[in-house]
């Protein structure tokens, strides 16, 4: 049993409608601190919309979000960015890298943004981490998909957050490359003791994970 | 890696794009700062030269003209007038000074005037060598002479008639230079500078060189002793058909004089009364530079017209970079927003690109204007004669510059607003 305070992520009578349509319904979820959780579901079933909620980029029709004991939902635009800016790491299926910038300075502006400063150190250490110690000079247009994930990846754990999040990481990867993904995900969150949820629908990632929370589309539940 | 460091990387990720943006900018910049300093520089120096004279005073014809040949030393003079008109305007009460001014020689393209001590003092010039002239046919040289004909103390020269430096020499004649000139920043720089009883001698209606030096001394008096026995000098190239140039008994003639009032019930009575007398006009320097700079305005207008319009193109062709780019930058907007930034920051760094990128085209613009101004008055010299400086900032340049910073600002902020409406969760959704 986890204490209130290490209960990183809670979840309570959660129902996002879009339309007046039902897209998100998930009575109670909750993950403690270093807990890996794979949230699992069809397509449409709302991982995405839940994902969103917890990192406060839209707020639920009804239903409370607590990250680290703060209220999300409730709090106003700017607590909210700043919440997430401080606890919450995101991947994403299409990546995201900032194109302009070279997979160092992707992470350093992360780190910034998050901390206030850049620790280089941190920095060289995770892309040595994740493998990508010869291309950290690189654009992102020049790396192949495997290093664009694991840039990523190295972003979202850059500021060391105690929350990692991931949309899909490996919905695109043949199963190979899927399940290096989703180790790197795991043995990096284990290295930083960061909370990870990651959201597929992609079934391969099933035995990774000893926690599932298994979302179905709410229209078809209902 | 700050946000203000991302609005650089995005500068640099399009180079060419920047490049092209901050060109223009700088093109535009350039032509406004330089059309300020030719314009400022010269109507300032316009003014300089003119500082102090209420009235010209000369032959009938184009106001501007007399203005121009008789202050700027640049066109031709209307003709002559008779001396005694000296008499007459400086017996009157409200007039506080009067310089007489002979003009229409020259040595070497550098305008001989003769006159009287009274019109190097009223420049302010100082002698750097020697001293004034006290005689016929001795002469002071302004810092631009000395330096361009390389001049000194004791030399002899021949003023040939004309102004163009290809009239006939008073062979019979020569000046002596006894004194040179420290720079005044004024015509007098460009000038030789001589008594006016030295120039009816060389046209042949004062006795020799020499013998009627003890007259000339008194400055105040010149030429009175002449009156019989000589008349004026006629300036060639504007009166090649003056009938009574050198008849005997005709008067003693003076090209134009300088007037300066004592009270501004002169600047009433007096140019109407001038104006009356069927030989003379008057003119006033200011009214007469205000009409000639309204005029040149015309074209100075067309060119600021062009550099604005230039201004206004690179401002839209910014306006169309962050534009087009806009919808990897919603991508980007959207993933700086998940980071935790906030919207007025990310709105912040957008304009900030802009901003940047008119600032590097409005600095080199002042750099570029300035370079043209000292390219154009290293090899134009007369440009210089004007006191064109390349090293004077004008503080309508910080106008410019604010200006075209302030553009680059507006054209990144439809972009940049698109922070506040961007849909967070649409764009992340957005696969491609
Ligand atoms: N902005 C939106 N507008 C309309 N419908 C949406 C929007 N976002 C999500 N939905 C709908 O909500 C449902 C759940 O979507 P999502 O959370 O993306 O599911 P998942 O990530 O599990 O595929 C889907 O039916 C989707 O069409
Ligand atoms: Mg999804």
């Amino acid at each position: 049993m986890t204490t209130p305070s290490e209960r990183l992520i809670e979840v309570q009578g959660l129902r996002h409608e879009i339309g007046g349509r039902c897209v998100m319904d998930v009575a109670s979820f909750s993950a403690g601190r270093g807990e890996h959780t794979l949230l699992i579901g069809p397509s449409g079933s709302g991982k995405t919309t839940l994902i969103n909620v917890i990192t406060g980029l839209i707020t639920p029709t009804a239903g409370e979000v607590r990250i680290d004991g703060q209220s999300m939902s409730s709090l106003p635009p700017a607590k909210r960015d700043q919440l997430r800016r401080r606890t919450i790491g995101v991947v994403f299926q299409t990546l995201r890298l900032i194109s302009a910038l070279t997979v160092r300075q992707n992470l350093s502006l992360a780190q910034t943004l998050a901390l206030g400063q850049a620790e280089p150190k941190v920095i060289d250490e995770l892309i040595g981490q994740v493998g990508l110690g010869h291309r950290a000079d690189a654009m992102p247009r020049e790396l192949s998909q495997g290093e664009g994930q694991r840039a990523a990846i190295a972003r979202a754990l850059c500021a060391r957050p105690a929350i990692v999040v991931a949309d899909e990481p490996t919905s695109a990867l043949d199963d190979a490359n899927a399940l290096a993904m989703a180790d790197l995900l795991l043995s990096t969150a284990e290295a930083t003791g960061a909370t990870l949820l990651i959201a597929t629908h992609d079934n391969r990632l099933r035995d990774r994970f000893p926690r599932t929370l298994a979302l179905t589309p709410p229209q078809v539940a209902a | 890696m700050t946000l203000a460091g991302l609005s650089l990387a995005y500068l640099k990720d399009r180079a060419l794009n920047t490049a092209l943006n901050i060109l223009l900018l700088t093109l535009s910049v350039a032509t406004l700062v330089i059309l300020v300093l030719f314009s400022s520089q010269l109507s300032e120096r316009f003014a300089r030269d003119a500082q102090g004279i209420d009235l010209v005073v000369g032959a009938k014809g184009s106001p501007l003209q007399l203005i121009l040949s008789s202050i700027y030393q640049v066109d031709v003079p209307t003709g002559n007038i008779p001396l005694e008109t000296v008499d007459m305007l400086r017996s009157d009460p409200t007039v506080a000074e009067v310089i007489p001014l002979a003009l229409g020689d020259s040595f070497r393209s550098y305008r001989i005037v003769g006159t009287e001590s009274a019109y190097v003092t009223h420049f302010g010039g100082e002698m750097a060598q020697g001293r004034m002239f006290d005689a016929p046919y001795e002469a002071v040289i302004g810092a631009q002479v000395a330096r361009g004909t390389g001049a000194g103390l004791g030399q002899k020269f021949e003023g040939s008639h004309g102004l163009a430096g290809d009239g006939h020499a008073h062979e019979e004649t020569p000046f002596e230079v006894v004194g040179i000139l420290a720079p005044t920043g004024t015509v007098l720089d460009r000038l030789i500078v001589t008594h006016v009883a030295s120039i009816w001698a060389a046209h042949g209606f004062g006795t020799g060189p020499h013998e009627d030096h003890e007259e000339a001394a008194h400055d105040d008096h010149a030429g009175h002793d002449h009156e019989q026995d000589g008349h004026g000098h006629a300036d060639e190239a504007a009166h090649d058909d003056e009938p009574a140039h050198h008849a005997a008994g005709a008067e003693l003639e003076v090209t134009a004089l300088l007037v300066k009032y004592r009270s501004s019930l002169a600047a009433v009575r007096l140019p109407s009364f001038i104006n009356r007398q069927t030989q003379l006009q008057a003119a006033a320097p200011a009214v007469e530079m205000t009409r000639l700079l309204s005029l040149l305005g015309i074209g100075i207008d067309a060119v600021r017209a062009f550099a604005v319009l230039l201004m206004i193109t690179s401002g839209l062709s910014i306006f169309v970079a962050l534009y087009s780019a806009l919808r990897q930058r919603e991508g980007d907007m959207a993933m700086l927003r998940v980071m935790g930034a906030r919207p007025p920051a990310i709105f912040g760094h957008i304009v900030l690109e802009g901003v940047l990128l008119a600032a590097a085209g409005a600095i080199l613009g002042v750099i570029v204007g300035h370079g043209v101004v000292a390219f154009a008055a290293a090899t134009f010299p007369q440009l210089q004669d004007m006191g064109l400086s390349a090293l004077r900032f004008e503080p309508a340049e910080a106008v410019i510059v604010v200006a075209a910073i302030a553009m680059g600002g507006l054209a990144a902020l439809v972009p940049a607003l698109k922070v506040f409406r961007v849909d967070i969760a649409q764009t992340l959704a957005d696969t491609r």
